[in-house]
Formats: structure tokens, C-alpha cells, sequence
């Protein structure tokens, strides 16, 4: 982003994370070679159809990978601090008072038999014991003010069942950002969402984002929702980050064919361009027998005979902005070449 | 609320006069007469007895009598076991004895199947659970008898610790063995169904947001998870309850426990037809009260239970 915030450091650093699950019938490699650095403030979007990794991703640096899911590689460093060496205490600890997450179904990630107030003061207590019920209390409602959400007495005595799923998922924010914590994870908060209700939350989100300066990592498939919250933007394909860039670049010179296939899929808002959407054709990549090479070659129309045997390495193609494409490879290599001949 | 409870109680009213004539009908269907005996009276005395018991008319005459009586809280006079005793007198009597070891066996098995259910699911796979799901199913497909004389055999008599007749001691020790063989049915039950809600409660997104949340397990398997899987273990608790605060007549048979549910199958065999409407009549009552007790504490438990909307 702007000058100012690259000097700071970083809040983030996701450097070649390996996420393995060792199922019966072989490794699943969930992710495989993820890197990113997110500064305070800023906000990134992981990007990629269902499956992709996204959500393991995030729950690597959460801790809250379910077995037989394990870290099996890389590195996930938090304000300087190395998150896969905490132990279990300090994870439980790490956990919703220095980065939060929220998921994608608001009608099941509250708990049906406990009041809202209870869920949320529950929250701040975890993390601050002395602090008074009453107290706690009038924090809560605070929050549930903060997102937008009216008559909070009443609401802090509400059954999630009580309400709409948007104001159950701005009641998950809420908890979410209790005890202001320096990251939010946000997996696919507004996809189980009708279309309104959506931009209403990715509007609360990014009110707060400038209000709190928190840092976001924003998990959807829609590059849409993209472009409305994001600085910059992580393209996963079958576990592997394929691109990574500003989102202006991702969206006006994407350097992956998976993420132009991603654009050319994605409903524009203008309306008056009546481009037929066109999906990417063929089948996600079976994690359980990945191919060799690149992972997009079995669905990507410029595939050549060198990405079926080798992955390719990343190209900068730009500040900041990464591909890992054979096409970028061979254009670097010319680019080179002409360099060399002028 | 109110009027919930009050369609309750009509329906309730309603099951009853059903449960009490269908019992009636079928009773009578039972050949047998309560005063054939081995010494066999003559006609004349039998006679007599049946003119003096009414059960010299016809049944749907007879019928309409207990009726009649039984709306005017009459439940009449045993024929047969205690002669002329009056069938309440004996219910207010024996009960108590059968609701006391019901009630304490209900309530080991429900704490302790409980926990061993959450046990079992925590440790899932592991060897604590395999041997928890061996115990539970062996208990929930022994028959009550088995267990019971397998614990009189093992545990009762001269030099061990429990007396073999209940009657035979005041001590606290005669409801041990009533109780542990009473209520291991019903825990095994109860373990089971908190394993299998556990697992399910656990999986469930909440508990994902629990974990996010910063919560330590403590707190995420007995607040978030325990609440949610409780209920499934509650609809079975309602008739549980009453079953086993009536008295497993087999258990009651085994230690000799003079209780409600021993004389009821007493009853049976000697056919003293007021004893058997009394005491079904009030065993049918006893056990849809507690369901509907049992259905109102599941709205405390699930608050998106609506009462008012079910039938
Ligand atoms: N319990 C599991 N056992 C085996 N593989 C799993 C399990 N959970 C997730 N995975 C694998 O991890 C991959 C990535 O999952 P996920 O991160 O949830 O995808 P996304 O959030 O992008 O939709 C899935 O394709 C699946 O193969
Ligand atoms: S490496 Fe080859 S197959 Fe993979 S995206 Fe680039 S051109 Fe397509
Ligand atoms: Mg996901």
C-alpha cells in the first residue's frame, strides 16, 4: 500500500506453510508452500474455488486445525512472535485476544441454547478474568452498537434462533472483535448470506477496519467481494498460492490464468455489459493424487508441455505482485534475452 | 404456557381413561378367577364371593361400575392378596419403597452415564472408550435379572458386604445392590446416547467458535457441547424415569424388596382385578406426568423449543 505503512512491521509473515492431513488412503496436502506478509492495517483476500486450502490456511494460524490436519512445513510469525511453537495454554490464550475469526454460517457458529450476551460476555472473560459481569456486560452491548445492531438489551437476552442470519453474523463480529484483537480472520462471512445482507456486512466490515485498523484476511471465492474490501490479493489453486498481488493489479493485469478465468467468471456490477460469464471448464484437482507440475495444467488453455512435469517457480511480474506460471517464466527469460541482444 | 398445560392435562386425562379400559377389557379377557385355588371351594362359596365383588354381572356392566367408582376417586378394596384392603391404601404404601430405589438408581445412572458418555466421546477411538462402549453395550443387552443375580451371587450373604433379603436389615446397605442393579440399564443407556450426542455436539460449528473464541476444553466440552447433547439423553429420561421409580418388578422379585412394582406382577397372577386396575391406573398416570415435567424442563434446556406451536 501507500509508503507510510510499509515502514511499519509486519503483523503477519506466512513464509512456505505446509498443511498435510493424513487420511487412510494418503497425504491430502491441504496447502502446500504458502508465503505473505500482512502489516497492521492492511487487508488481504485469500482467493479460490471450494477446497482450495483457504480455510486451513487460516486455521494453521489459528490453531484450530482439526486432526488428522497438522503443519507439516513453513513458518507463521505474529508481531514477531513464531505462533506454531505456543503451546496449547498459549494458544488458548492467543485465541480471540490477539486475532479472531469468524465463519461462514452465521446460523450454526452461534450456540443455539445460550443467550447473545452470554456468548459475547463469555468471550471477553475468557480473556480478561477480572473484569466485572456487569462490566462485561456493558462491553458487550457496546459492541453489538458498534456493528449495528439496535435494542441491544434486549438483543444481549436473544436466542441466536431470534434472529436474521445477518445480524447473527454482525452479533459474530462483535465477538469477534471483543477484545480488540490486532487480526480478524474472516472466512467467507458474507457467501451464506442473500445478496443485501452481504454488502451490508462487507460495509460494517470495512467501517471497522478503518475504525479499529486492524488487520484482515479476508477468505472468499468471489472475486467480487474482493475488490470491494481487499489492498492486496492471495490466489489459491489446489493448496498452492498461485498469484499474489495489489488487488488493482490482480484485477487489471492478472499474471495466472486461473485468475483470469476467476475474472472472466465473475458477474460484473456494470450492467450494461452483457458479457456472457464464462466458467472455467473441467474439474478441481483431486488433492489426493495432485498432478505433477503445475496444478491449473489439466484445465488451463495455454498449457504447455513443461508445466505436466514441473511446478513453476515464482515470477515477479511486478511491486509486489508474484505468478507462478511457465508463461511468466518464458517471458521473463525473453524479456532477458532482448535485454541482452539490445 | 397455561393453556399448554392445560391441553396436557386434558390429553393426559384422556390417555388414561383409554390405558384404564383397554386394561379393563383385556383383564377380564384372562381366563382364570381370582378365588380358584388349590383348595377348590365350592361353587356355592365362589359363587357368593363373586355376587359380593360384583363379578357375578356382566363385564360391560361391571365396567360401567369401576368407572363410576373410579371418577369418585374410588379405587376399591383388594379381593384377593390383602382381602378388603383398599387398593389406594396399598399403592400410598408400597410405593414409596419403589420410588426411593428408583429415584437414587435414576440418579447414579444419570450422572454417572453422563459422564462416561462425555469421557467416552472425548477420548474417542482411544482405549478408555472401547472399553466404556463394551461395558454399555453388554449392559443395555443383559436383562435386568441377569445383573441382579449375577450381583446377589457375587456380592450378597454370610462374609460379603451386602444382606441378601432386603427386609432382613434397617441398614443403608440393603439399597446398594437394588439400586446399582435398577439403574445399570438405564446408565449403559444413558452413556451411550451422551457419547453419540457428545460426538455430534462437538462437531458442530459453535464449538468451532467456542475454540476461536479463546475458551480452554473445560469449558467448551461441559458448557458448549454438554448442554446441546443433554437433550437428546432428556426425551429419554421422561418414561425412563417413571419405569424406573415404579419399581423393576425384577429387581424388586430378586432382593425380595416389598415394593409396588413386585406386587403389581403378584396381582396379576392372582388375578385381584382391583389391585391391577389401581395400580396400572396409576402407574399409566405417574408415567405421563413425567414426561410432561420432562417436556417442560426441555424448554429450559432448548430454548428453540416452542411448546405452544407442537400439538
Ligand atoms: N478432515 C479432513 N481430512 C482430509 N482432508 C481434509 C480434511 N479437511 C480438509 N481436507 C482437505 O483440505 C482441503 C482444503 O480444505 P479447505 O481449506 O476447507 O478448503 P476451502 O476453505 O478453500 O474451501 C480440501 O480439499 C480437503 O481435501
Ligand atoms: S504453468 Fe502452464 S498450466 Fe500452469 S497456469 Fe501456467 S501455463 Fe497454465
Ligand atoms: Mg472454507
Amino acid at each position: 500500500m501507500s509508503e507510510h505503512t510499509e515502514q511499519k512491521e509486519n503483523l503477519l509473515e506466512v513464509r512456505d506453510l505446509h498443511v498435510s492431513f493424513f487420511t487412510p488412503a494418503g497425504e491430502v496436502k491441504a496447502v502446500s508452500g504458502i508465503s505473505y506478509d500482512l502489516k497492521y492495517d492492511e487487508v488481504m483476500g485469500i482467493v479460490g474455488e471450494s477446497g482450495s486450502g483457504k480455510s486451513q490456511e487460516a486455521y494453521a494460524i489459528m490453531g484450530l486445525l482439526q486432526s488428522p490436519g497438522k503443519v507439516i512445513g513453513g513458518s507463521i510469525t505474529f508481531e514477531g512472535e513464531d505462533v506454531l511453537s505456543k503451546s496449547r495454554t498459549e494458544m488458548t490464550a492467543f485465541r480471540g485476544s490477539r486475532a479472531a475469526m469468524i465463519f461462514q454460517n452465521p446460523m450454526t457458529s452461534l450456540n443455539p441454547v445460550y443467550t447473545i450476551g452470554n456468548q459475547l460476555i463469555e468471550a471477553l472473560r475468557a480473556h480478561d478474568k477480572s473484569i466485572s459481569k456487569e462490566e462485561a456486560g456493558k462491553r458487550a452491548m457496546e459492541m453489538l452498537t458498534m456493528v449495528g445492531i439496535n435494542n441491544v438489551q434486549q438483543r444481549m437476552k436473544q436466542y441466536p434462533h431470534e434472529l436474521s442470519g445477518g445480524m447473527r453474523q454482525r452479533v459474530m463480529i462483535a465477538m469477534g472483535l471483543i477484545c480488540h484483537p490486532k487480526l480478524l480472520i474472516a472466512d467467507e462471512p458474507t457467501t451464506a448470506l442473500d445478496v443485501t445482507i452481504q454488502a451490508q456486512i462487507l460495509e460494517l466490515m470495512k467501517s471497522l477496519q478503518k475504525q479499529t485498523h486492524m488487520g484482515i484476511i479476508f477468505i472468499t471465492h468471489n472475486l467480487g467481494v474482493v475488490a470491494e474490501i481487499c489492498d492486496k490479493v492471495c490466489v489459491m489453486y489446489a493448496g498452492k498460492m498461485v498469484e499474489q498481488g495489489p488487488v488493482d493489479d490482480i484485477f487489471y493485469s492478472p499474471a495466472h490464468p486461473y485468475t483470469e478465468g476467476l475474472l472472466r467468471s465473475m458477474p460484473r456490477v456494470d450492467a450494461d455489459s452483457h458479457e456472457r460469464l464464462i466458467p472455467i471448464e473441467g474439474t478441481p484437482v483431486d488433492m489426493l493424487n495432485p498432478p505433477e507440475g503445475c496444478p491449473f495444467a489439466p484445465r488451463c488453455p495455454y498449457a504447455m508441455k513443461v508445466c505436466l512435469q514441473k511446478m513453476p517457480p515464482y515470477v515477479d511480474v511486478g511491486e509486489d505482485h508474484r505468478s507462478a506460471c511457465w508463461l511468466r517464466v518464458q517471458e521473463a527469460l525473453e524479456k532477458k534475452e532482448g535485454k541482452n541482444d539490445g | 404456557m397455561a393453556k399448554y398445560i392445560l391441553k396436557r392435562v386434558l390429553m393426559a386425562l384422556l390417555t388414561i381413561f383409554a390405558i384404564a379400559s383397554l386394561t379393563f377389557f383385556l383383564m377380564k379377557a384372562i381366563p382364570g378367577n381370582p378365588f380358584l385355588s388349590e383348595k377348590n371351594p365350592p361353587q356355592s362359596v365362589i359363587d357368593n364371593l363373586n355376587a359380593k365383588y360384583g363379578l357375578d354381572k356382566s363385564v360391560p356392566e361391571q365396567y360401567v361400575m369401576y368407572m363410576n367408582n373410579l371418577i369418585h376417586g374410588d379405587l376399591g378394596v383388594s379381593i384377593k392378596t390383602q382381602k378388603n384392603y383398599p387398593v389406594a391404601r396399598i399403592i400410598t404404601e408400597m410405593f414409596p419403597t419403589s420410588a426411593k430405589i428408583g429415584a437414587i438408581a435414576i440418579s447414579w445412572a444419570v450422572i454417572v452415564g453422563v459422564l462416561l458418555g462425555c469421557i467416552s466421546a472425548y477420548y474417542r477411538g482411544k482405549a478408555a472408550d472401547s472399553a466404556l462402549r463394551v461395558v454399555s453395550t453388554l449392559g443395555i443387552s443383559m436383562p435386568g435379572f441377569v445383573v441382579a443375580t449375577l450381583l446377589l451371587l457375587l456380592l450378597c450373604g454370610d462374609g460379603k458386604p451386602f444382606p441378601v433379603l432386603f427386609t432382613s436389615t434397617t441398614s443403608w446397605r440393603r439399597y446398594v445392590l437394588p439400586c446399582l442393579a435398577l439403574g445399570f440399564y438405564p446408565m449403559c443407556y444413558i452413556a451411550r446416547q451422551t457419547r453419540t450426542s457428545m460426538l455430534d455436539a462437538l462437531g458442530q460449528e459453535y464449538i468451532k467458535t467456542a475454540r476461536a473464541k479463546g475458551l480452554n476444553t473445560k469449558r467448551i466440552v461441559l458448557k458448549h457441547a454438554l448442554r446441546n447433547a443433554f437433550i437428546p439423553v432428556l426425551t429419554y429420561l421422561g418414561p425412563q424415569i417413571a419405569f424406573t421409580l415404579t419399581g423393576g418388578f425384577v429387581v424388586e422379585k430378586v432382593f425380595s424388596i416389598p415394593g409396588l412394582g413386585r406386587y403389581f406382577v403378584q396381582a396379576i397372577t392372582n388375578r385381584d382385578y382391583p389391585v391391577i386396575m389401581g395400580t396400572t391406573i396409576f402407574l399409566a398416570s405417574f408415567v405421563i406426568i413425567m414426561n410432561l415435567i420432562v417436556d417442560l424442563l426441555y424448554k429450559v434446556v432448548d430454548p428453540r423449543i416452542d411448546l405452544t406451536k407442537e400439538g
